[in-house]
C-alpha cells in the first residue's frame, strides 16, 4: 500500500513536471513524455532536430523541474577532452589558472548535462563523455569525481557534415533514447510560436517551471522502485522478443517497404542492452499510464526512439535512416500480434 | 516209393528248399520297400506341374541317403525339378515319404510320350552298410495346346482363331442401382444442408470473424481461455489488416465503422484480454466455458455486421 502511495506520489509530481514543461514548449507532447521516461528510468539521450525547434528550452525547463545542477558545453572541432574538466584562464592579476570546469563545477550535485551538437567534437571528446555516461566517474584534479544523479543529454547537428565526426555504432548504443525533435506542424502551434510574445523570451518562459518539482537526488532509488514494481508477463517478454527479431531481420519476416530491398537494409545492430533499455522505457511508461502492468502499447510507444538508433543500415540505406527507419519500426508493429 | 516218384520229392524238396533259402536269404539282406504315387499319365500340356510321390520304408537302423536324390533345378531343357520335398514320420519308424515336384517346358505340336527321369534311391546305416533301390521312370504323354483351326461351317471369321470367352451372367442390379443413387443423393443433400446451416458456403465463411466463430465452436470440447481470446485477437488482427491492441480501438472503429455500435463489448474484451495476458495476476471471474460463451456471442454479432460490411 505504501509503495502504491509512493507510486502514485511521483506519479503526480511526474505528470505535473510535464504539464508544466509543456505550457512552455508548444507542440513537443510526444518529446516531453519521452523526456519523462528517460529522466525516470536514469537513461541519457540523444536529441536530434533541426536549429532552433527548441531543444535547449526544454533541456533548461526539464532541467528546471528536476533541480541540481545543469550545465552545458558546446561541441567544437578544437575542443579537447580536458576542457570538460577544466576551466583554465588568466586572472586579475595576471596568472593562469584552472578551476573546476563544466562537467566538475557542481560536483555531485550535477543532474543535468547537456552536450550540444555532440558530432561536432573529436571521439577522444566522444569518448570521455561515454565514459562520464557509462560509469558516472570523471578523474580529474587527481581523484574521482563521483556523479550519481547525472543525466547526459547531447544534441546532435544533422545539417552539415562538414568537419563533424559521426558517433561510432558503440557510443550510439550507450544512449538510452534518441529523440527526434520536429517543429510543431499545427497551424495554431506555428501561430502563437510567431506572434505570441510570451515566447519571445525563454528566460522567462522557463521561470514558469516550478523549480524542483521532483526531487533529483531521489530518483535513482525511485528508479528502481518502480522498475520493481511494473509487472512484465511472459506474453509481454514473447512480443518483444517477436518485435525485436522482426526488427533485426526483417526480410526474414516477410516484412516489405517500399523502395527498400529490405534483404539488404540491415547490416546489424540491435544489442542485448537495447532490449532491456526498451523494456526499462516500457515500464515507466506503464506507470506513467497508471498500470502496474507493461502492455504491447507500452513497448510500441517506446520502440523506435529505444531501438532505432541501435539498428544499423547498410550504407546505401544509412543517409536515408530518418525516413527508413520510422517506416520499419511502423510495419514491425503492424506485423507482430500480442497476445 | 518208385524212382520216379522219389524224383518228384527230390524236385519238390529242392524247390522248397530253394524257396526256404531264398526266404531265409530275402530276411538276412534288408530292403527298402518302395510304393509310388504316380500322377495321371495323359493329358498334360506345356507348364504343368506333375508330381511323384514315394513312400519308402526303410529297414531298422537305415536312414535315406539324401545325395541320391535328384537336387532340385533344371534337369534337362525341358524339365524342371522344382522341389524335392522328405517328410519323415515320426511315429511309423523307417517311413518316409519323398515328393518330387516337376515342371514340364515341353511345347508338343502333337501328343508325344516323355518320360520323368527314374532314379537310385540308397539308404545307409550306421555300420556303413548301403542299401539301393531304383525307382522306375515315369512314362506320360503330352498334349499340345494349339488353337482350333476357324472353321467356315460355324460361322468363324477367317481370323478368329480362338473361341469367344463365355458370356458371364449379369446379376439384376437395376434395383440396388437405384437404392444406392437414391441413398448418396439423400447423404449429399443432407451433407449441403449442414454445410449451409454451419456457414461453409456462403461468404461469411470467408470473414476473419466467421473463421472464429466455426474456431470457438470447435473449442467448446475442451475451453480454453488463452486460445479462445487470441482466436478473437486474431479476428480482430486480420480485419484490420495488423496488429489491433486496446489502444487503437477508437482508430479500429473510425477504420470499420460497421462494429461501431459493439464498442462497448469490444472494449470490454480488449480490456480483459489484457488483464488476463498482462497483469500479474489473473483476473479471478475467469471460467473458461463462461468466457467462451461470451466471446461467441460477441464473435456471432461481429460476424453479422462483417456480412453487412
Amino acid at each position: 500500500m505504501d509503495n502504491d502511495n509512493q507510486l502514485a506520489d511521483w506519479r503526480a509530481r511526474a505528470l505535473r513536471l510535464a504539464h508544466q514543461v509543456n505550457s512552455v514548449m508548444v507542440g513537443q507532447q510526444r518529446a516531453v513524455h519521452l523526456m519523462l521516461i528517460a529522466v525516470f528510468a536514469r537513461g541519457h539521450v540523444l536529441l536530434e532536430g533541426d536549429v532552433g525547434v527548441g531543444k535547449t528550452t526544454l533541456l533548461r525547463a526539464m532541467a528546471r523541474g528536476l533541480g541540481g545542477g545543469y550545465e552545458r558545453l558546446e561541441g567544437t572541432v578544437d575542443l579537447m577532452p580536458s576542457d570538460m574538466a577544466y576551466h583554465t584562464f588568466i586572472d586579475e592579476q595576471g596568472r593562469p589558472r584552472v578551476e573546476p570546469g563544466p562537467v566538475l563545477r557542481h560536483g555531485e550535485a550535477l543532474a543535468t548535462f547537456f552536450f550540444n551538437e555532440i558530432n561536432r567534437a573529436r571521439p577522444q571528446v566522444h569518448s570521455l563523455l561515454l565514459r562520464l555516461m557509462a560509469e558516472r566517474t570523471m578523474h580529474a584534479f587527481n581523484r574521482e569525481y563521483r556523479f550519481p544523479h547525472l543525466l547526459v543529454f547531447a544534441d546532435r547537428n544533422r545539417i552539415e557534415r562538414e568537419e563533424t565526426f559521426e558517433l561510432p555504432a558503440a557510443a550510439r548504443d550507450r544512449f538510452f533514447m534518441e529523440i527526434g525533435i520536429a517543429a510543431p506542424t499545427e497551424r495554431d502551434a506555428l501561430r502563437s510560436l510567431m506572434f505570441d510574445t510570451r515566447y519571445h523570451d525563454a528566460d522567462t518562459l522557463i521561470d514558469q517551471v516550478e523549480p524542483g518539482l521532483v526531487d533529483y537526488t531521489a530518483l535513482n532509488a525511485f528508479s528502481q522502485t518502480l522498475q520493481d514494481s511494473v509487472t512484465v508477463s511472459e506474453t509481454l517478454q514473447n512480443y518483444a522478443l517477436d518485435l525485436w527479431q522482426v526488427v533485426r531481420a526483417p526480410a526474414a519476416h516477410g516484412i516489405e517497404l517500399d523502395d527498400v530491398d529490405i534483404e539488404a537494409l540491415v547490416a546489424g545492430g540491435g544489442s542485448p542492452r537495447g532490449m532491456s533499455m526498451m523494456v526499462r522505457a516500457a515500464r515507466v511508461n506503464a506507470w506513467l499510464a497508471e498500470r502496474d502492468m507493461v502492455v504491447p502499447e507500452d513497448i510500441r510507444a517506446v520502440l523506435l526512439e529505444t531501438t532505432g538508433h541501435r539498428i544499423f543500415f547498410n550504407p546505401v540505406y544509412e543517409i536515408r535512416r530518418d525516413e527508413i527507419i520510422g517506416r520499419l519500426i511502423e510495419a514491425a508493429v503492424a506485423r507482430v500480434a500480442a497476445p | 516209393m518208385s524212382v520216379r516218384q522219389r524224383s518228384i520229392v527230390g524236385v519238390l524238396s529242392l524247390i522248397c528248399a530253394l524257396l526256404i533259402w531264398g526266404d531265409v536269404a530275402a530276411q538276412t539282406r534288408p530292403e527298402i520297400g518302395l510304393s509310388i504315387d504316380e500322377p495321371r499319365a495323359y493329358g498334360h500340356v506345356v507348364g504343368d506341374r506333375v508330381q511323384r510321390a514315394l513312400h519308402l520304408q526303410l529297414p531298422p537302423g537305415f536312414r535315406l541317403e539324401r545325395a541320391s536324390l535328384p537336387r532340385s533345378g533344371e534337369q534337362s531343357y525341358w524339365l524342371d525339378l522344382a522341389a524335392v520335398d522328405i517328410r519323415t514320420a515320426q511315429a511309423s519308424g523307417g517311413a518316409v515319404s519323398v515328393r518330387l515336384d516337376y515342371q514340364l517346358f515341353y511345347a508338343p505340336l502333337q501328343a508325344t510320350r516323355r518320360e520323368l527321369p527314374g532314379l537310385d534311391l540308397a539308404a545307409v546305416n550306421t555300420g556303413g552298410e548301403r542299401i539301393t533301390r531304383s525307382v522306375p521312370a515315369f512314362v506320360f504323354t503330352m498334349s499340345p495346346i494349339l488353337e482350333l483351326n476357324p472353321d467356315a461351317r460355324f460361322g468363324d471369321a477367317e481370323n478368329d482363331l480362338l473361341l469367344a470367352d463365355a458370356v458371364p451372367m449379369r446379376p439384376a442390379v437395376a434395383g440396388p442401382r437405384w437404392a444406392t443413387f437414391a441413398g448418396l443423393t439423400i447423404a449429399l443433400s443432407a451433407l449441403l444442408i449442414w454445410a449451409w446451416a454451419a456457414g461453409y458456403l456462403s461468404a461469411r465463411a470467408r470473414g476473419p470473424f466467421a473463421k472464429a466463430w466455426l474456431s470457438l465452436r470447435r473449442q467448446r470440447r475442451a475451453p480454453a481461455a488463452a486460445q479462445a481470446l487470441r482466436t478473437v485477437h486474431r479476428a480482430f488482427d486480420e480485419t484490420a489488416g495488423q496488429a489491433v491492441f486496446a489502444d487503437d480501438l477508437d482508430a479500429f472503429i473510425a477504420a470499420h465503422p460497421v462494429f461501431a455500435d459493439l464498442v462497448d463489448d469490444i472494449a470490454t474484451f480488449f480490456d480483459f484480454s489484457r488483464r488476463y495476458f498482462f497483469a500479474a495476476t489473473q483476473p479471478a471471474d475467469c471460467d473458461n466455458g463462461e468466457l467462451l460463451a461470451g466471446l461467441e456471442r460477441l464473435v456471432r454479432r461481429c460476424r453479422k455486421r462483417e456480412l453487412n460490411a
